[in-house]
């Protein structure tokens, strides 16, 4: 969501969008070709990138896209009927206007010709010229939304002479939306009339993106001798005595002295013969579609708006910077004994917890945006490795933070690819084991508490412990006789240098796969879970917290320094009883209503040299599945916090996500609790091995 | 309230400027033979402007003479087709199209 | 590193004392110098980086220079200050605090007058020093190499 001042590369971000919904809309057409709907966005998505890239300077894209458009142009009119060849090429030629547009320079040469003479060899025919009034070619002028007023009669005779206005009213109509009122003031009685004769006139208002020559060439073959005017109106809606007179149906002074002895001024108008009924009509509807028009283009300009991304971070530090502040405030003031400065600080608190809200609203982005970016990565993938899968997906309107989203676009790539790669088997070995022959990724995103779970399930081959086991053993992973759990097992999968891969896929290269994404989901204060029967199929979930800036923590301290855990991961805390601190270390484990929790030492683990104290508490954690217990020495209370990143000079210190500024201004440190639960399980495994 | 009898005249097939003399011809005959027509666009697969002039021109010319003529049924087909493109059937028209003050 | 510096104009430089001796950085990279502030300890981190600070709102990681040069710790003095410097470290602009017993004035040194480091009878490790220069009382001051020092700390 990023603007610039300079027009090109506006129109290129915009271009991005249309780029994106098109595809999406060609994918959709190759599910339901029948629907008709589909075909116009299509068509118009293709017809806008064709002109607003003309206007532009993207001349090459233009004449590119004109083709295709022309292409959708046929299916709109029933004469060439979806196929998937269309869809492919359409595919094909959606990416090369992308390359023409992002950057020329880079086009492949050749391209466009091949791409155009598949098209032709779909559609049948060869590339279209664009015929003008005048000859020769010419750009296209800019696309941009008109209303016109269209007043036409044809000659007495004009019917003979084989002229059709059905026709021609049909041709407007489908330049846009178009209302039409037949005027029959000019027909005779019945006896009077020639049959062949043509007696009426009609009164038009047409809003549309087509240019006005557009409506000219309608009229092309008739415009001699006929009644025509075609005028551009504003879309304002007017009063039904302004229209007639515009109309030049009456004179404004008549409208002035009916409208001032009765509200009906229409049907007054035509009760006194100043005008004629079907004029008013016409009128009316007129003013119907301007009111419509008015209405759409409202809409349009409060639906969104455009914000620079680095304004939004801005915002989000001030608000944080805010929180603080008012955390200290909140802190002075509960000192004192001002009771009108305590509720004022309440107050303030209330009102930048709000702010808060508000402002994480704001990047928050439905994740439906990312899902659809994988449909096209999925049919694909399927045809590359000779594969029948669907992507199906549930929770699009699930909402994330702008900046999470962006860095889940390559995590979950690479995880889409290992289902289709070594999850879904081929569709002869999946009849071979009674499954459907088309096998499915399901992509699924749900609020839960404080998190976001997002999860790729599919109905592949499985996960198998056995064979993950060996490559752990062989690699010196894990001790031969470790006792490991099924999801322990499964975790291993997360670690550095892992690869089950018997061979090198060019789709999901090697090793280079789950702990690059177990380090970016890490970097995002996430979780990976791993879940797989054999046979079955596998199920990942993702964890991610809502937002990554502002917190809600849990104010601790170990020896004299004070620490923060998310609450998100906070399960309970419960007392560490002397008989559990006394047990010998070796066998650090809590007996939770007979669930065993192994439990940390942070003093220990921080190598803090302050003396034992008598009332620990232990702080039960959790981070998807595995559970560990923090040894504190005293629970704090709740502390709402923003989030510092720690420099580079501390990278190297694990045990810590970040540091916050606490209400009397020094630092705390922010535990991260994956990273302590990666921990205690590690030396876990190693105890039990040894 | 004339007591002649309702004429009812359908038209069929095509009802264009080929037809148009002819639909005009029967409408006239129509209209002198009673006071009040239906007319019958049911089978009607072709229809252009020159059928709608002459049904609207034969509709003015009833009420000119206090007669009645009404569609038999409401438009649906070539001539819903050829009335919407037109826009004919907005306000009175529309109940004209729409056959309602039929018997 | 211990080479004179082909430049003649003279630079801007902040002279500093640590446990008792006197150094210069050179001034261009120091945005403040505050007073001793609360310091949090990370736990398990480098000798040279134990603490974090508040610098305005911002968690700034606290370094000890006297780590580099080998030096014993003091105990913190009513002198005891931090100088504030920004640097760019991996390619982002970093603030770091240095931990400083003392802090002296901001004068001008000509890096020319700077005389190579002798390799041996130095205390303290060369790579870290760029020269030794004089100040106008005829006390030599020790140039530190901040580029060196910072490299190292990541």
């Amino acid at each position: 969501m990023a603007i610039s001042n300079d027009p090109v590369e506006t129109f290129r971000i915009e271009a991005r969008e249309l780029f994106e919904q098109l595809e999406t809309t060609l994918l959709d057409i190759e599910a339901d070709p029948a629907n008709k709907d589909l075909i116009d966005t299509a068509f118009r998505a293709l017809h806008t990138i064709k002109g607003s890239g003309a206007m532009f300077g993207f001349d090459a894209a233009s004449a590119f896209t004109h083709h295709v458009e022309n292409a959708f142009d046929l299916v709109r009119k029933g004469q060439l009927p979806v196929t998937k060849e269309l869809v492919e090429v359409a595919l094909l030629a959606k990416d090369h206007m992308r390359i023409l547009i992002d950057d020329p320079e880079a086009a492949p040469p050749g391209r466009s010709e091949a791409i155009l003479s598949q098209l032709a060899a779909v559609t049948g025919v060869g590339p279209v010229a664009v015929v003008r009034s005048g000859g020769g070619e010419r750009p296209e002028p800019p696309s941009s939304r008109s209303t016109y007023r269209i007043h036409f009669r044809l000659v007495r005779n004009a019917l003979s002479m084989g002229a059709n206005p059905l026709l021609l009213l049909k041709e407007m109509r489908e330049m846009g939306d178009f209302t039409v009122v037949t005027i029959t003031d000019a027909l005779p009685h019945l006896e009077e009339m020639d049959p062949c004769g043509c007696y009426l006139a009609w009164d038009c208002v047409l809003s549309t993106d087509h240019p006005r020559s557009a409506i000219d060439e309608v009229f092309m073959f008739v415009i001699d001798d006929m009644e025509l005017t075609i005028e551009e109106i504003q879309p304002d809606p007017k009063l039904l005595g302004e229209i007639l007179v515009e109309h030049h149906a009456i004179g404004p002074d008549k409208v002035e002295q009916a409208v001032d002895r009765q509200p009906r001024l229409g049907a007054l108008l035509v009760e006194e013969g100043l005008v004629s009924h079907d004029k008013v009509v016409a009128a009316l509807a007129e003013q119907k579609h301007l009111k419509g028009e008015a209405e759409k283009s409202k809409k349009s300009e409060t639906a969104d708006i455009r914000v620079q991304a680095e304004r939004l971070d801005d915002l989000m530090d001030q608000v944080g910077e805010l929180v603080i502040a008012q955390a200290r405030l909140r802190q002075l003031a509960n000192a004192g004994n001002d009771t009108h400065l305590k509720s004022l600080v309440e107050e303030i608190e209330r009102l930048s917890s709000e702010l808060r809200d508000t402002t994480m609203g704001i990047r928050m982005v439905p994740i439906g945006s990312l899902f659809s970016r994988f449909r096209r990565l999925v049919r694909d993938l399927s045809k590359e490795l000779g594969k029948d899968v669907q992507l199906t997906t549930s929770g699009e309107e699930t909402e994330l933070d702008k900046t999470v989203i962006e860095r889940l676009h390559d995590p979950l790539v690479h995880l889409i690819r290992n289902s289709l790669d070594h999850g879904v088997g081929s569709p002869a070995e999946r009849e071979g084991s009674g499954k459907p022959r088309q096998g499915t990724v399901h992509l699924s995103a749900t609020h839960s508490g404080a998190q976001v779970l997002i999860r790729i399930k599919d109905d592949g081959r499985g996960i198998d412990p056995v064979k993950v086991r060996a490559k752990a053993e062989e690699t010196g992973l894990i001790q031969p006789g470790a006792d490991l759990t099924a999801t322990e097992i499964f975790q291993l999968i997360l670690q550095p240098g892992f690869s089950t891969a018997a061979k090198v896929t060019s789709v999901s290269g090697r090793g280079v796969g789950m702990d690059v994404v177990k380090r970016s989901i890490d970097a995002l204060r996430g979780t990976i879970d791993i879940n797989s029967v054999l046979g079955e199929g596998s199920e990942i979930t993702l964890r991610l917290p809502l937002t990554l800036a502002i917190i809600d923590g849990l104010l601790v301290r170990v020896g004299e320094g004070r620490y923060v855990i998310p609450l998100s991961a906070v399960e309970e805390c419960v007392e560490l009883t002397p008989e559990d601190d006394l047990r010998a270390t070796g066998r650090d484990f809590l007996n939770i209503r007979d669930e065993v929790v192994p439990f940390l030492r942070l003093k220990s683990l921080f190598h803090l040299t302050t003396p034992p104290e008598p009332y620990q508490k232990v702080v039960i954690v959790a981070a998807g599945d595995m559970r560990v217990g923090l040894v504190v020495d005293q629970i704090i209370g709740d502390y709402q916090t923003v989030i510092k990143s720690l420099s580079k000079i501390h990278s190297a210190v694990q045990t810590f996500s970040g540091a916050t500024i606490l209400g009397d201004g020094t630092v705390a440190l922010i535990l991260d609790i994956p990273r302590l639960i990666d921990l205690s399980h590690a030396s876990d495994s190693q105890k039990k091995a040894s | 309230m004339s007591s002649a009898p309702t004429v009812v005249i359908g038209f069929s097939g095509s009802a264009t400027i080929r037809q148009a003399d002819d639909v005009a011809h029967r409408l006239r005959q129509a209209l002198e033979s009673s006071d009040r027509i239906e007319v019958d666009c049911s089978e009607l697969d072709e229809v252009d402007v020159t059928f709608l002039q002459l049904i609207l021109a034969a509709h003015k010319s009833a009420e000119a003479d206090g007669k009645v003529l009404v569609l038999s049924s409401p438009a649906k087909g070539a001539l819903l087709d050829a009335v919407a493109i037109c826009g004919a059937e907005q306000g009175i028209r529309a109940d004209f199209w729409q056959a309602r003050g039929a018997f | 590193m211990g080479s004179v510096h082909a430049i003649s104009r003279p630079v801007e430089i902040l002279t500093l004392g640590l446990s008792g001796e006197a150094f210069a950085l050179e001034a261009g990279i120091v945005s403040e110098i505050l007073d001793l502030v609360p310091v949090t300890a990370v736990p398990n981190a480098p000798d040279h980086a134990p603490g974090l600070i508040n610098v305005r709102g911002k968690v700034v990681p606290l370094v000890d220079l006297r780590v580099f040069l080998g030096m014993a710790r003091n105990d913190d003095t009513i002198d005891t200050r931090i100088i504030v410097v920004e640097t760019v470290l991996d390619g982002e602009p970093t603030i770091i605090g240095l931990l400083a017993d003392k802090v002296y004035e901001v004068t001008e040194i000509d890096m020319q007058a700077i005389e190579t480091t002798p390799k041996v009878g130095m205390t303290w490790p060369t790579e870290f020093i760029r020269g030794i220069g004089h100040r106008n009382g005829g006390d030599f001051l020790i140039v530190l190499d901040m580029d060196a020092i910072f490299a190292s700390a990541q």
